[in-house]
């Protein structure tokens, strides 16, 4: 085998080697990415006999209605939300009835409240009814200067024993796309 | 029998060739390898020196005149100023490049090709792909660790990929400083594309501010794609192991990573009641000390591997 031969399978090998180490890197990226955005801790609603897991650093808070509501302190001017009910609800009832009576609640608080959409889902392997309403959040506090912004939300029943439990997502219209993996994989960790 | 060939030319050369770690030289070649091309050191002065000198006579005239542009025209004098790096390196490269010339047409083509990977590939996977806008700024390690695993090596691997496959293999690639010359080009290439996108998407640009800007992007790529570039020279000419050009990429990647973490850290300024939020001037200072230590170590080291060259302490075989 001459030197120069040897020189250029040295110099294949470099290459290769140029190409793997870019797709180490590129690989680590990605998880050190999914690990910032997504990474997820347990939480339990004893009383509700709920539990899933809920993005770490988000805000919590825990109540009755919602149970829980949970938040990303850095997504903005209008933080990305996801929140956690449970209503009661007869086995034979539509679940659009409870759908229904939440966008009651929500047009009496917020401005420009509008249902965009309402259909049938599949969630966890279970037809599900998802509707999608937009509304505008304005600050009335006047010592703030903030436009207002364009909400999008979408709620989703999930049907229980006598319960409907809704799981709902707020986003600002122009994150609400690449916020949306947040409400997907909130919902695949619900256990009930 | 095998017989030997110029690794640059591939013509065949004389059984008591020169020889240069395991890589077999004609005598034209051995003399070009060794050679010193001063002008394109002058250059990269040059490059550095215009660039401080563009800044402070945009400063200046805004200064004076305070023009004020709107719309398409704001965009457009934009789009001009991100052109001016590129085209003053260009202009001081092409002015001493006349005693020693470097194919124009392949530099610029590598320029070109600098830009279009970044357009095609660099931009729309640092952006859309891996949305470093969105996870970068939440914690300090993360972000540096960021920076230089997704930012750094898909510049640095675009950069060195622009000239790996496509001078360097041409016979034209016959000097140890055309790495540095090829690098350089590319990564002004890739600067200028990363301006203009800039520019674009804030519909215009803050002349004082953004001129500053376009500034540190240019002298900062053009800096790292300058040091791949020594590491392909070197692996081109020499017999280095498997691991350098790797290292060479590696190396730039991580340099870039923590130049794109600190600006970012000096740059940002705390707010008060006047205002404030950022101060383009600190970013300014670390791309000038960067490039001004990047071309001044490898014109050092390229001067010195020359010199032990000419000294015949690695040429192997051959009459000295």
């Amino acid at each position: 085998m001459t030197a120069s031969s040897q020189i250029s399978r040295r110099d294949r090998w470099a290459d290769w080697a140029v190409i793997a180490l870019v797709a180490v890197a590129l690989l680590s990226g990605l998880w050190l990415r999914e690990t910032t955005l997504y990474r997820a801790e347990d939480f339990t609603l004893g009383d509700a006999g709920l539990s899933g897991r809920i993005f770490t650093g988000w805000v919590r808070q825990t109540g009755t209605d919602p149970l829980l509501r949970a938040r990303n302190p850095l997504s903005g001017a209008f933080n990305t939300v996801l929140e956690l009910r449970s209503r009661a609800l007869a086995d034979d009832a539509d679940p659009a009835l409870v759908l229904d009576a939440l966008a009651l609640e929500r047009a009496a608080t917020v401005d420009a409240y509008r249902t965009l959409s309402t259909e049938q889902v599949r969630v966890r392997g279970e037809t599900a009814v998802q509707r999608t309403f937009t509304y505008v959040m304005v600050d009335h506090s006047p010592y703030m200067n903030r436009l207002p912004r364009v909400v999008r939300g979408v709620d989703v029943s999930l049907r229980d024993a006598g319960r409907l439990i809704v799981v709902t997502y707020l986003a600002d219209s122009e994150t609400f796309d690449a916020d949306y993996r947040y409400f997907r994989t909130f919902i695949e960790s619900l256990r009930y | 029998m095998d017989k030997d060939i110029c690794c640059v030319c591939h013509q065949p050369v004389d059984a008591d060739a020169k020889k240069l770690g395991g890589r077999t030289y004609c005598a034209r070649h051995y003399a070009k390898v060794t050679q010193e091309h001063p002008g394109a050191w002058r250059a990269g002065l040059g490059m550095i020196a215009g660039q401080l000198g563009f800044v402070l006579l945009v400063e200046i005239l805004v200064g004076l005149f305070h023009p004020t542009f709107s719309g398409w025209v704001l965009i457009a004098v934009g789009v001009g100023l991100a052109l001016l790096p590129a085209l003053l390196w260009l202009a001081f490269f092409y002015q001493q490049d006349r005693l020693e010339p470097e194919p124009k047409g392949y530099v610029f083509s590598v320029f070109i090709l600098g830009a279009l990977l970044a357009q095609a590939v660099g931009i729309p996977l640092v952006d859309r792909v891996f949305e470093v806008q969105r996870w970068l700024p939440r914690s300090p390690l993360g972000g540096l660790l960021g920076a230089i695993l997704v930012i750094g090596f898909v510049q640095e691997f675009l950069k060195y990929a622009a000239v790996r496959y496509s001078v360097f293999p041409l016979p034209e690639f016959d000097e140890r400083v055309d790495g540095v010359i090829y690098g350089t080009a590319a990564g002004l290439g890739y600067a200028t594309m990363l301006n203009i996108n800039y520019i674009i998407a804030d519909g215009g640009v803050h002349l004082q501010a953004g001129v500053i800007r376009i500034v540190v992007t240019a002298l900062a790529q053009a800096s790292f794609a300058g040091l791949t570039g020594y590491f392909l020279g070197r692996a081109r000419f020499e017999d280095e192991p498997s691991w350098w050009l790797p290292a060479g990429v590696a190396l730039a990647a991580v340099l870039n990573g923590i130049f794109t973490t600190l600006r970012g850290e000096l740059t940002t300024t705390a707010l008060d009641l006047s205002g404030g939020g950022f101060n383009p001037w600190p970013g300014l200072l670390l791309a000038t000390v960067v490039a001004a230590a990047t071309f001044g170590a490898l014109f050092s080291l390229i001067r010195r591997a020359n010199k032990i060259t000419l000294s015949g302490v690695d040429a192997e075989g051959g009459a000295q």
